[in-house]
């Protein structure tokens, strides 16, 4: 269990390191408000809310959002000069990547429970469901965090990574975008489970090929 | 690697695929009805768009598009050839 | 040379299979009669579908490929692999400038966000962007990520598949559904979709003995300059004893 330990300790070093400067999360709080205000601008019609395009704004304002995260995730050890060592610890690879995962899940849950309610009220929307909303974005977050610090990590070494980084993780997640926005339209008017059913399990199918992947390509193509 | 420790993870790896696959056909199973209609295209029936310059078109893009990429395919070998022969060229001698 | 007779046979299988299908071509314009519903824009469909035959056999065998790769290293399959991305991402981009001139005449709409067309869409996507992270990346480095993405893109592709496939939508099922009538239009279309294979095997053979020939020229390269700077570095040791013998 060196794996889960080191794993453990490297999450909590990045946490006490967040917790500590608390300007990375509350830049990106800063600029998920700022994204969803400029695409309440942007969907205004005649001085209303489209209050039915909650979906897409919430979904897409936090892509943007995690993007911008992600490209600051691997940057306290690369600053450091710590990666290499991390990566040769004595459990591999495998540690320094669910620890960044982790820390991904942990801050776009964060934003998240900060935007969701300032979308709905921005665009004037009242979700008949929410509990399947919130459940959709768990499993997205899920997803999106495993293949973000997957694609993050590989592109550390990489030229223009912050072109390239979107390039890579929005197509490879777009299965996630498009349950997503499926599901939380479909609770805004109210559906049954039934009708969400096959989007979430199509989320879940997604997020379980992620779980198993995403850390065993980290390992192979960082080793 | 130790063995036994590759069939643990071969064996997580295909118990999650066939997880994800199985979770996967049953959300293909359609349980709401489907979202886009049928679209309707009586409204197009009259208009007199040339097909046969858009076929044409069509033809064009995938023969450019194929002999585009096998010329610069061609370009890349000439490049090699060209390296291949400046470094037989002096025949082994070491020039800086 | 040993390696002459397949440098001039893949230029050959290529040039052969480049011919068969402008002869399929030929024939689809001149002798397949035009069809009774959609009109001559239908001539679209001999190319369009082997197209994405090609694309998609590019673009499964660019993953296994790089799964391969990643298990056991080995630079032929990896040659293999960039050349099947390099062919599937030139296949899909056919599709794509095809599939929207039938679409024009025949659904009044360059685009839908159609199943079929969003799968398409999004698989050439994920090519073009394991190509771009391979090319930025430089050699070791680029292969590993590159790999690794093209991996992660095969499995994604299944799922957006099956995603876009609840949205329900209009595009054709002639290979599914019952196949194409006419006996003159069946025979030109499977004639076009084996000139459409034959010229992407060929060309990914092509490419990937380039790719591979790259790889040793480079590693060539290297061993030279090192044997050069070797070689300096001993008569530079040499000069200097010669100084202290003087001295």
């Amino acid at each position: 269990m060196t794996t889960l330990r080191l794993g453990w300790a490297l999450l909590r070093k990045d946490l006490a390191i967040a917790v500590r400067t608390r300007e990375v999360a509350g830049l990106l709080m800063l600029f998920a408000l700022l994204c969803a205000v400029v695409f309440a601008f942007g969907f205004l019609r005649q001085g209303r809310a489209a209050h039915e395009q909650l979906p897409g704004v919430l979904w897409v304002t936090l892509l943007f959002t995690n993007t911008l995260g992600l490209l600051r995730l691997f940057a306290p050890d690369e600053e450091a000069g710590a990666l290499p060592q991390v990566v040769r610890s004595i459990a591999g690879p495998a540690p320094l990547f669910w620890s960044k995962a982790a820390l991904q899940l942990c801050f776009s849950a964060l934003i998240c429970a900060f935007l969701a309610p300032v979308v709905a009220l921005f665009l004037d929307a009242r979700v008949a469901q929410p509990q399947w909303v919130a459940l959709a974005l768990a499993l997205g977050l899920v997803g999106q965090a495993l293949c973000g610090a997957l694609c993050a990590g590989l592109l550390t070494q990489v030229r223009l990574r912050e072109v390239l980084l979107p390039l890579v993780l929005y197509p490879l997640t777009a299965p996630l975008l498009l349950g997503g926005v499926q599901v939380a339209a479909l609770a805004m008017d109210g559906a049954q489970l039934a009708e969400m059913q096959g989007w979430l399990m199509l989320m879940v199918g997604f997020d379980l090929l992620a779980v198993v992947l995403c850390p065993w390509l980290f390992g192979r193509a960082s080793a | 690697m130790g063995s036994g420790r590759f069939r643990s993870r071969v064996l997580g790896f295909a118990a999650a695929i066939s997880l994800g696959t199985a979770g996967a056909v049953w959300a293909d199973a359609p349980a709401a009805p489907s979202v886009a209609p049928a679209r309707d295209l009586s409204a197009y029936k009259e208009e007199t768009l040339p097909g046969g310059a858009l076929a044409g078109i069509a033809y064009l893009l995938l023969l450019g598009l194929v002999g585009g990429y096998a010329a610069w395919t061609a370009k890349k070998v000439e490049a090699l050839q060209a390296q291949l022969d400046a470094l037989d060229g002096p025949a082994g001698d070491a020039k800086p | 040379m040993a390696s002459s007779r397949p440098a001039r046979a893949l230029p050959t299988a290529l040039g052969v299979s480049f011919l068969w299908l402008c002869a399929a071509i030929a024939w689809v314009l001149w002798a397949t009669p035009a069809d009774e519903a959609l009109g001559i824009v239908q001539k679209i469909f001999y190319i369009h579908v082997g197209s994405a035959f090609a694309m998609l056999l590019c673009l499964v065998a660019a993953s296994g490929a790089a799964a391969v790769d990643l298990l056991s290293p080995s630079p032929p399959v990896d040659a293999f692999g960039r050349a099947c991305t390099e062919v599937g991402l030139l296949f899909a981009l056919v599709v794509l400038t095809s599939g929207p001139l039938w679409a024009r005449k025949s659904w009044g709409a360059w685009w839908t966000w159609e199943p079929r067309l969003t799968l398409t869409l999004l698989a050439t996507l994920l090519a073009a962007a394991v190509l771009a992270v391979r090319a930025m990346a430089g050699s070791a480095g680029g292969r590993r990520i590159g790999n690794a993405l093209a991996v992660l893109a095969g499995p994604t592709s299944y799922l957006i598949h099956i995603a876009v496939q609840k949205w329900g939508g209009t595009h054709p099922q002639v290979i599914q559904g019952g196949g194409i009538q006419s006996p003159a239009m069946r025979v030109a279309f499977w004639a076009c979709v084996a000139g459409l294979l034959g010229v992407a095997f060929a060309l990914v053979a092509l490419r990937a003995r380039t790719l591979r020939l790259a790889d040793c020229l480079a590693a060539l390269q290297l061993d030279r300059q090192a044997a050069t700077l070797r070689q300096q570095r001993a008569a530079m040791a040499g000069a200097t004893d010669g100084q202290w013998a003087v001295s």
